[in-house]
């Protein structure tokens, strides 16, 4: 059983308190589930919901990957990163793997996607702390194309190459020095 | 891909979400023991995560949730009507009887006050989300409408009360044990977010809806 942070610790309680939901995490304690989801569980769901527009259906999905996670193993390491990031990706991954199975709930929520991306509700952007439309317009036409098809349409990389009749590799590095220069950019507007 | 090599461009890719779940799982097996790529791929969660809007989840999800990953507490996750019933019909009859035959310690005064404030007012309640495996059970009770707040919890440990808001953190107070029970009647603060400490440690923490 893992231990609480020690009341000995040097970093702020709320990093102890982070540190300690971590290390249970990996070590698959239940309590480690529930308390990351506490944490959490705005973002996860809104994760969830912003991919499948249903709210039952996101509730079953932020709690079955929950569920699959802590009964089945996971990938997460203290290298990753933030838990907090881990999470809301296999939310967000679990949610576009489901819609992919769904064919006319795909077709409905890419309906859905395309209405919003442009404009988008004030009240629901204002939580996000980065906006992705305005990042977008960063990046060339090619660029902000990829990234729309994978990141509000859902499409994987395969699918992208072959509604754009590019080569695979292509649209892989496009994607990949699309997201880079974004959080390139990023960094340099936060400095 | 296998194993021995780094994941490169499909780290970004994963995070965007552009991966199968096969192309996933094999990006899971290496990371897990690559720290090189396991810190590309965070960097790259990191900024996807910080795209996503917040929303609020029905309680439903909260309740499915607990009962997932708390299947052994004695205390439900929240108390529906059945068991707000239970606690009216029984608890608080307890308390009243205890109020009324017990000498006034911390513990009973505590009691006293916290039956004044439920008789007077509507209350509603939270348990404690444990942040660590000897993290009590725990509740507070608090006004619908006034700023009184009841902690209770089932410990021997009189934990620390401490409220916690957007401009800071101030102590509330130690919990009185008596037994195996332990409460904490505080009769005025608006705080609606609170954890239990052990020293310096947060071992739970609740949040008024």
């Amino acid at each position: 059983m893992m231990d609480a942070p020690s009341s000995q610790s040097t970093r702020s309680p709320d990093d102890a308190e982070r540190h300690a939901i971590e290390a249970a995490f990996v070590a698959r304690e239940p309590w480690a589930f529930e308390a990351a989801y506490e944490a959490y569980r705005r973002q996860l769901y809104g994760a969830a919901f912003a991919v499948l527009r249903d709210g039952r259906d996101a509730e079953d999905c932020v709690h079955d990957v929950l569920m699959r996670l802590w009964r089945h193993g996971h990938a997460y390491t203290p290298a990753r990163g933030s838990l907090h990031a881990f999470l809301i990706v296999c939310v967000r991954n679990d949610a576009l793997s489901r819609r992919r199975r769904d064919v006319n709930r795909e077709r409905i929520a890419r309906e859905h996607l395309r209405a919003v991306q442009h404009v988008p509700a004030h009240d629901e952007r204002a939580t996000a702390r980065i906006d992705m439309e305005r990042m977008l317009s960063h990046l060339n036409d090619a660029q902000q194309q990829a990234v729309r098809l994978a990141y509000y349409e859902g499409f994987t990389h395969e699918q992208i190459a072959q509604r754009l009749g590019e080569p695979l590799g292509t649209v892989k590095s496009r994607l990949s020095n699309a997201l880079r220069l974004l959080r390139t950019l990023l960094g340099s507007e936060n400095e | 891909m296998n194993t021995h090599e780094h994941i490169e461009e499909l780290a970004e890719l994963y995070a965007l979400g552009a991966l199968d779940d096969a192309e996933r799982a094999s990006v899971d097996a290496h990371v897990h023991s690559c720290a090189v790529c396991a810190k590309r791929l965070g960097e790259a969660e990191q900024f996807i995560a910080d795209t996503i809007e917040e929303r609020e989840p029905a309680d439903a999800l909260d309740v499915r949730v607990r009962r997932t990953f708390a299947p052994k507490r004695a205390f439900a996750p929240r108390w529906g009507s059945l068991v707000a019933a239970a606690f009216v019909l029984g608890l608080l009859p307890g308390l009243i009887f205890a109020a009324l035959y017990h000498p006034a310690q911390p513990f009973q005064a505590d009691r006293d006050r916290a039956v004044a404030a439920m008789v007077n007012s509507h209350f509603l309640h939270a348990q404690f989300t444990p942040l660590g495996p000897d993290a009590p059970k725990a509740k507070v009770i608090y006004g619908r409408s006034e700023p009184w707040r009841f902690f209770v919890a089932q410990t021997t440990h009189a934990y620390t009360v401490r409220a916690e808001n957007a401009n800071g953190a101030s102590v509330l107070g130690a919990l009185h044990v008596s037994g195996d029970a332990a409460e904490l009647f505080v009769p005025q603060t608006s705080a609606r977010s609170f954890v239990l400490l052990d020293g310096a440690r947060v071992v739970a923490r609740v949040r008024l809806p």
